[in-house]
């Protein structure tokens, strides 16, 4: 089953703390489907440290996750913070479901 | 009636001087009388670092039952048009067209996304406001101060305010919440430093993260790279005894006040508008 989430709808236009983050992936991991697509049109803007959570999340949650019109703004600071995990020799790996590369819009 | 002064100048370090005199009085008066009563009459000039911090006071005696609260608006009457404009002093919906009016809300503890909501309105209301060269330098910083205020203060109250100013193309941010404070944050996880003012330095330089997580920390270091490297700016932090003041191109000052300490962190960025957009992927580490 697969079903997708408008991000805006439940941030606003910017994603700015990290605890929203966590509320949402709360939400979507209550969810029964499986296969969920985040449709981050709208969103213009994503903090470093929400972005950082957000891919903290994405790697635990059991959920296939799957984004979708990712400007090319958001899409920096993802790009940043996966830079800055990898030149610190992060633990966090990151699952790359052929489906699941940030898009962009 | 307590008598409010304030410099004459634009210098903020100074104002924000006067305004701890100014909360140590009202703490004070509030004590023998329940009351408090403000005679802004002789002040010519008012900057937003005093206006945010002298409200969000009045805010608090009021939620401890005051008796009254009064005030005696400046004889300047630009000053006092000002101030009725931007809400002062418990706040108002609507803003200008240069300025976010003041901002109070009460931390609700049962909603994990009301920091991101409240942001997200202000920066709604401040985009029309700020020219297109801050990019999304604003939003970084906003973003990085709600979080950490969200994450690490467990504060109560907090109180917002912008204003850009088109003639001297700064814009000024204000921020303060009643939390812990950073060294009190710092206390609470056993993180060591000298004095108050020593343990604002090691946030803002250094990242120090509560959390045993990698990739935490950058939040407070990057605004300060971003706002005094990118932005030409100046960064005022308070939090309890500590003052931590950053220029670009200048080293920091750090001073400690023994006798009017903060109960809360304010933050204050005067930001420049820079010439052409800027790419804060240059400061984001």
């Amino acid at each position: 089953m697969r079903k997708e989430i408008i991000l805006a709808d439940n941030f606003g236009k910017n994603i700015f703390t990290r605890s929203s983050i966590i509320y949402f992936f709360k939400m979507i991991n209550s969810l029964n489907e499986e296969v969920l697509t985040l449709n981050f049109s709208k969103i213009d803007f994503i903090s470093r440290s929400c972005a950082d959570e957000y891919l903290k999340q994405k790697e635990k949650t059991n959920k296939q996750i799957i984004e979708r019109n990712i400007s090319s703004e958001v899409s920096a600071m993802f790009r940043n913070v996966k830079n800055q995990h990898e030149h610190e020799g992060s633990k966090i790996s990151f699952k790359t479901y052929p489906s699941s590369r940030l898009i962009p819009a | 009636m307590i008598k409010i002064v304030f410099p004459r100048g634009d210098n903020i370090l100074e104002h924000l001087h006067a305004t701890l005199i100014i909360l140590k009085k009202m703490d004070s008066e509030f004590k023998k009388t329940e009351s408090i009563s403000l005679d802004f009459s002789e002040v010519g000039w008012i900057i937003p670092c005093s206006i945010i911090l002298i409200s969000n006071k009045v805010r608090y005696f009021l939620e401890r039952g005051a008796k009254s609260i009064s005030y005696k608006p400046s004889l300047n009457q630009s000053v006092k048009k000002h101030m009725e404009a931007i809400g002062f002093p418990l706040g108002k919906k609507e803003d200008g067209n240069s300025f976010v009016s003041i901002k109070h809300f009460l931390h609700d503890k049962k909603d994990p996304s009301q920091v991101n909501k409240k942001v997200n309105d202000l920066l709604d209301s401040m985009e029309e406001k700020i020219p297109g060269e801050f990019g999304s330098s604003i939003k970084y910083i906003m973003g990085e101060l709600s979080d950490n205020i969200d994450d690490h203060s467990e504060f109560k109250s907090a109180s917002l305010m912008a204003q850009f100013f088109p003639q001297k193309k700064n814009i000024d941010i204000a921020i303060f919440d009643d939390g812990l404070t950073i060294p009190g944050v710092f206390e609470k996880h056993n993180i060591s430093f000298k004095n108050d003012s020593d343990s604002i330095q090691k946030a803002v330089y250094e990242g120090i993260t509560t959390k045993k997580e990698d990739s935490r920390g950058y939040g407070l270091r990057t605004c300060r790279k971003l706002s005094t490297e990118g932005l030409n700016g100046e960064l005022h932090i308070i939090s309890r005894k500590g003052i931590f003041l950053l220029k670009s191109e200048e080293k920091p000052q750090l001073y400690d006040i023994e006798d009017t300490p903060l109960d809360g962190t304010f933050l204050y960025f005067r930001l420049k508008q820079p010439n052409k957009k800027i790419d804060i992927y240059k400061y984001v580490e």
